[in-house]
């Protein structure tokens, strides 16, 4: 880290547990700016609750992404086009 | 039947127009996200079919009402979602969760900005338990609000951009993050009560 980035570092504004938590959607689609980023991370790499809060959080979007799917029956695409045919949509 | 995902996209144009090889391909394409988002509005199975066939017709009958403001497949799904909401109304059904249950899952935080709470260890063990955790999953996801349960559908398990996601609800995309956000902390405060040392 050159001296640049360690007084960049001192001067950052100290982010609180609410704050990061406000944060923590944003950060994860990376859609914060450099120095809120760099505070959140400052703020979550030294907060074990936050850390842990944050691996909770991430942990609970990943079993929404593996868990959340139902799966559609075989064969509803082919139904439905019959569906859509029997009222003449669909039919060359 | 060949498999129409990995064809192209259809044509707007002719699809506007009313060509059925469009629409054929439209209703090959969209119908097991479509059917996915529907279901976890009206929960069976069969009515869940019965909503998504008649967007399809909706979408086809109203093609001229079309605005070209958003894709074809952002309006397809906001008559889908349209169309769930009237079916969940008629028959009465509500989750288990209001506003305030939501309120009530949130993390709080003392005027220093401080947890108020610390969030307990998960356990590993019970996080592998992948029958149970299927099902929790499932009837935490299920018991969400509405509204809440809508932005983690559609951002979190079919991962439709956050901009795609406002302009089917009609929302700001600052409130589907907000939505998003409280609707996660919900869900992670209820797996909690399961997953927790």
């Amino acid at each position: 880290m050159n001296i640049l980035d360690r007084l960049r570092n001192y001067f950052r504004p100290q982010l609180t547990c609410a704050d990061a938590n406000a944060f923590i959607v944003d950060y994860l689609e990376k859609e914060l700016d450099q120095d809120t980023n760099a505070s959140f991370e400052a703020h979550v790499g030294k907060c074990a609750v936050c850390a842990r809060f944050l691996d909770q959080y991430s942990t609970t979007i990943d079993l929404c992404k593996s868990e959340g799917k139902i799966a559609a029956p075989p064969e509803l695409v082919e139904s439905t086009l019959d569906f859509l045919r029997d009222r003449g949509i669909g039919r060359d | 039947m060949a498999d129409t995902k990995t064809q192209r996209q259809p044509d707007i144009e002719r699809l506007l127009a009313g060509d059925p090889e469009e629409f054929r391909l439209l209703v090959a394409q969209e119908s097991e996200r479509l059917f996915r988002v529907i279901q976890r509005f009206v929960k069976d199975s069969d009515e869940a079919r019965s909503v998504m066939q008649e967007t399809f017709l909706q979408a086809y009958e109203r093609r001229d009402t079309f605005r070209r403001e958003s894709k074809f497949t952002t309006w397809l799904y906001a008559i889908g979602i349209n169309l769930a909401r009237a079916a969940v109304r008629k028959s009465a059904r509500s989750s288990s969760l209001d506003e305030l249950d939501v309120d009530r899952l949130q993390p709080d935080f003392n005027a220093n900005g401080r947890p108020s709470m610390v969030p307990p260890r998960w356990n590993p063990e019970k996080l592998v338990e992948s029958e149970e955790r299927h099902r929790l999953v499932r009837e935490g996801i299920d018991r969400l609000p509405e509204d809440y349960r809508t932005v983690v559908m559609l951002r979190d398990i079919e991962e439709l951009p956050t901009a795609e996601v406002s302009a089917i609800l009609g929302v700001s995309e600052g409130a589907v993050r907000v939505r998003l956000h409280r609707a996660r902390q919900a869900l992670h405060a209820l797996l909690s009560e399961y997953f927790a040392e």
